[in-house]
């Protein structure tokens, strides 16, 4: 064997066993393409990265879309307002009249006495109900 | 805020007076109330068709063309024609001779009523009212400046179906300048008031077959009125059911398919109108005239529908004595 090296000599040895090798160039050589499945594989791992960051960046209270920490614990206490809403209904059940119910007992209203009542002036103003019915 | 609750016994019905703070120039609710009372008495006293010694009565056995009449009878008579104009003749207040060959000749304040259940089986087919063809309301004329009611002799008139409005607007007016009132003449209600508005008064409708509470309205103005067949019907000696409700086509009770109509209007009047006019036109020429104002059709078989603007479901509604807490951060 000459002076050169052992790769050289092998580059030789390649050259001169392989008529398709001797054939090929950089140019013309053949890329090598992954398949389907490991394309697949490969995007569904990069997202399944991707996610589990920002979910972990969340977490911990950064936020990329509001910048800065958005830990409420570190800033300074808010104000709170309180509202409560409180709806009382109070019904007074009028005093029905004669006519007005199939139960109810038949009365004379020869003489019909008047009922009258104030509501307290301490008390809440509370709406009376008041009942619509055929008569 | 104090308000005086009046109630009391008057046109074969009970009346309920709410009466606010008094504005200038109003009187102490408790002298109102009693100006209302009197009122209502004499309303009752002029206009009853139950009555012999009424104006109304006089009218309508006088045999002369025109007749001089009161204020009070020519305003209770334009009433009654403006029913019929607005009803279409369906609210007809001439139908006296019809209404007593039914066999309400007289006034039926606590008589007991007749089953209603067992009426709507024993009802003949529904079918919704028509006007008279004669349209006799129409030959009715009232002059105001002579003080005058024109008709053809014989022609009898009736104030029962605009009555218990009339009169609630009539006291409506004596309050105006209250605070917030109410005025109910026998489920005929009118409430006013500057106050009203945004402290609106709670009125239920009553399910004119159970009873019960069937809708609950909430009204700062304006009036509600509910017609019904359930409270005036009775069992005729040949064992038919009749009630006070007439077709006035056929002078007989009318069966339209609908047994309760609440409505909604301007006034306590235009809401008796309607409410009378939904319940003879029955089940879809009656969503028609409460589509604009609103109000509920009962059917036969109970179910309560909702009509015009209470269809509408808010968008959020809080439940009955909801209580929360509401905490904003600022």
């Amino acid at each position: 064997m000459a002076g050169g090296t052992i790769a050289e000599d092998t580059m030789t040895e390649q050259k001169v066993s392989s008529p398709e090798a001797a054939a090929r160039s950089p140019l013309t050589a053949r890329r090598h393409r992954p398949g389907p499945s490991a394309v697949i594989a490969a995007s569904a791992a990069t997202f399944a990265m991707l996610f589990g960051f920002l979910t972990y960046q969340l977490r911990s209270g950064h936020d990329p879309a509001i910048g800065g920490s958005a830990n409420a614990a570190s800033t300074a206490p808010s104000k709170v307002l309180v509202r409560r809403v409180i709806r009382r209904r109070v019904v007074t059940t009028v005093v029905p009249a004669a006519s007005s119910a199939a139960t109810s007992t038949a009365s004379s209203s020869s003489s019909s006495p008047v009922v009258t009542s104030s509501a307290p002036t301490t008390a809440a103003p509370v709406p009376a109900p008041v009942t619509t019915s055929a008569s | 805020m104090s308000e005086h609750d009046v109630t009391f016994e008057a046109m074969g019905s009970h009346v309920r007076l709410l009466i606010g703070e008094p504005g200038p120039g109003a009187l102490p609710p408790p002298a109102a109330a009693e100006r209302a009372r009197k009122f209502i008495g004499e309303f009752e006293q002029a206009l009853s068709r139950f009555r012999e010694d009424s104006e109304l009565c006089a009218l309508n056995a006088d045999p002369r063309r025109e007749v001089p009449a009161s204020g009070l009878l020519r305003e209770a008579v334009k009433a009654g024609l403006r029913a019929a104009q607005q009803s279409g003749g369906l609210v007809d207040p001439t139908l006296v001779g019809e209404i007593e060959a039914a066999g309400y000749r007289g006034s039926r304040a606590g008589a007991p009523a007749a089953p209603i259940g067992a009426a709507l089986e024993d009802a003949p087919l529904r079918r919704p009212a028509a006007p008279h063809p004669d349209a006799r309301w129409r030959r009715v004329r009232v002059d105001d400046v002579r003080g005058t009611i024109i008709r053809p002799p014989g022609i009898r008139f009736d104030t029962g179906g605009a009555g218990k409005g009339l009169a609630a607007d009539f006291v409506a007016k004596q309050l105006r300048r209250h605070a917030r009132f109410l005025v109910d003449c026998g489920g005929d209600i009118r409430i006013g008031g500057e106050q009203a508005v945004s402290w609106p008064y709670e009125v239920q409708v009553e399910h004119p077959l159970s009873g019960e509470r069937a809708h609950v309205l909430h009204l700062g103005s304006g009036g509600v009125a509910t017609s019904g067949i359930n409270v005036r019907i009775w069992r005729e000696p040949d064992g038919s059911y009749a009630h006070h409700l007439l077709d006035p086509a056929t002078g007989k009770p009318a069966w339209t398919g609908l047994v309760g109509v609440t409505a909604l209007g301007k006034t306590a009047l235009e809401a008796e109108t309607r409410s009378k006019a939904a319940l003879l036109a029955g089940p879809e020429g009656g969503r028609e005239l409460l589509a604009r104002r609103g109000g509920l059709l009962v059917h036969d078989h109970g179910r309560v529908e909702l009509v015009g603007p209470l269809s509408v479901r808010p968008r959020i509604k809080l439940a009955e004595n909801f209580e929360s807490t509401a905490r904003v951060a600022a």
